[in-house]
């Protein structure tokens, strides 16, 4: 019952993520604009406070509509924002924690709802699955109540390969619905683990 | 019956990769991968043991023999050569007379993979220190979050609070701020003596019903103006009616003083206030008392006695300044 309850609310650290990014890449105008498609304060999002999922999809819907773009690309693009902003060099390196190379990383994604639940309780990331399908291949499902989790994961998953220096192919398979979350698909392939020099992480650099 | 395991190196390197091993005598024979990433292995082979480590706890000052009495027991332990990072260790028997010592980093963990470039591979995939790290860094990245939502609505709270002792239109403070204040000066522990002025504005609705609201609007805001020009910082200018003010002179007793400031007030009001191409003419009444003549003030008592002196300074003819003392004398010569 909790369960269900919690799944009908999106963190605010994700929704500030959003916000961060539409800010960042589009300009405060067009956040401004977005906000107020979705009734939203121009302010928005509080990082540490839980909103109904229906006001993340009306910020994604907008911020589509806004920038002429599909939920999947957008999505995608965030991912990508997450990983690679210098401001978010935090989430960066909570990720490189997943191991010391890309397939350790991806063999660790099926613990990112778990990792990230120890550190914000309230905070309920895509649930992702993993399965071998082939020396360097897997299929990872996400299950969300948002649309578009797999696109967010290929776009982290995209990043995160630049950051480790491997070579990757990802394909973005269909997504189906099943008691109000969304499950969707992705094949990711690991053409080459050390294609080129990443980027470096050490577990010392804290940050401040 | 007792089942006994044989372990060979890798598996003791895999299993516990920050372990040391001692021959009979307390000589280091081998060390973990882990161990020789925080001591060279030069540093440690055919060393005595007690000659690299110190046992803090429980205290033993270096025979190997004391190393033997501890066996069991939870150690902490520390480097005699810097960095001196501290350790956990427990120490067990093997067969032949060889102990096996076995080390954890404890709470020098961070401090430690700083000292040493420690990396995840440094770790036992059993060993939860990684997702320690991980949990210590997401953490504080929560927590500073948690702290700028804290500066916030710090903030907005010290906002919300100015705005809700401050007169929209002018600025000045409102009833309730007034009320504050007037409170905590005739509070018994923190009494403070202070001059109190009732003030009303005079041909005020004239000017609202000759020249329009506007008109009135900006008389307002200019009799703010010379207000707070007309007293000091520290001194509290409260609107608390559309043409009534309260002002509150701490420290400040002294009826001649207040005589002369409220005669500069009026002269001041009196100027013609330039509306566009109009004049607008003001003036007010006053009426003052000082806590000094109460025993115990009490802001309502001193608000209607400041009232009692307003109105008289009215029925005088307006544009004028009575001392509430002046006032009660009067009503005693009328009443005698």
């Amino acid at each position: 019952m909790l369960r269900q309850l919690e799944d009908r609310y999106v963190h605010g650290l994700i929704n500030k993520s959003v916000q961060g990014f539409l800010i960042s890449n589009h300009g405060n105008d067009a956040w401004v604009e977005i906000a107020r498609m979705a009734n939203l304060p121009p302010q928005g999002f509080e990082s540490m406070l839980t909103y109904p999922d229906s006001m993340t999809d009306k910020v994604l819907d907008g911020a589509c509509t806004y920038v002429g773009c599909t939920r999947a690309s957008l999505m995608e693009d965030i991912g990508m924002f997450l990983v690679t902003h210098p401001d978010l060099e935090a989430v960066r390196r909570l990720m490189r924690f997943g191991g010391p190379t890309f397939e350790d990383f991806v063999l660790s994604l099926d613990e990112v709802h778990d990792r990230a639940c120890l550190a914000v309780p309230e905070l309920t990331l895509p649930k992702i699955s993993l399965n071998d399908t082939g020396v360097g291949q897997y299929v990872i499902t996400t299950q969300w109540q948002v649309v578009g989790a797999i696109s967010l994961v290929s776009g982290v998953l995209r990043a995160m390969a630049d950051d480790y220096g491997a070579l990757v192919v990802l394909d973005v398979g269909p997504h189906l619905h099943s008691d109000g979350r969304i499950m969707e698909t992705l094949s990711v392939f690991i053409a080459e683990p050390e294609f080129a020099a990443g980027r470096s992480f050490s577990l010392a650099e804290r940050l401040a | 019956m007792t089942s006994t395991v044989s372990l060979g190196f890798d598996a003791l390197d895999g299993l516990m990769p920050m372990h040391i091993l001692i021959d009979k005598l307390g000589v280091i024979m081998h060390a973990g991968p882990t161990a020789v990433r925080l001591r060279p292995e030069h540093d440690l082979l055919g060393m005595r043991l007690f000659d690299v480590l110190t046992c803090v706890r429980p205290a033993c000052d270096g025979g190997f023999e004391d190393f033997r009495q501890v066996i069991g027991q939870p150690l902490k332990l520390q480097f005699r050569a810097a960095p001196h990072t501290r350790l956990r260790g427990l120490l067990h028997p093997l067969d032949d007379g060889q102990l096996l010592l076995n080390l954890s980093l404890g709470y020098s963990v961070v401090e430690a993979v700083s000292d040493y470039a420690l990396t995840s591979r440094d770790f036992s995939h059993c060993d939860p220190t990684v997702e320690m790290l991980f949990l210590i860094e997401a953490k504080s990245a929560a927590l500073s979050e948690s702290k700028k939502l804290n500066a916030r609505l710090d903030e907005a709270r010290e906002a919300a609070q100015t705005q809700a002792e401050t007169d929209a239109l002018t600025g000045l403070h409102n009833r309730r701020a007034m009320d504050q204040r007037l409170c905590d000066m005739t509070q018994s522990r923190r009494r403070t003596e202070f001059g109190l002025m009732h003030l009303d504005l005079d041909f005020f609705k004239q000017v609202n019903d000759t020249h329009g609201h506007a008109a009135g609007d900006h008389v307002l805001l200019k009799v703010a103006s010379i207000l707070r020009e007309e007293t000091r910082a520290n001194d509290l200018v409260a609107r608390v009616g559309g043409d009534e003010f309260v002002l509150i002179f701490p420290d400040c007793t002294d009826v001649t003083l207040l005589d002369t400031i409220a005669a500069r007030i009026i002269a001041r009001l009196e100027e013609p206030i330039p509306f566009g191409s109009k004049q607008c003419r003001i003036s007010a009444s006053i009426g003052t008392t000082i806590s000094s003549l109460y025993s115990e003030p009490d802001p309502d008592r001193m608000l209607s006695d400041a009232d009692t002196a307003l109105y008289q300074s009215k029925n005088a003819g307006r544009a004028r300044h009575t001392l509430f003392k002046d006032a009660f004398e009067a009503d005693d010569m009328v009443a005698h």
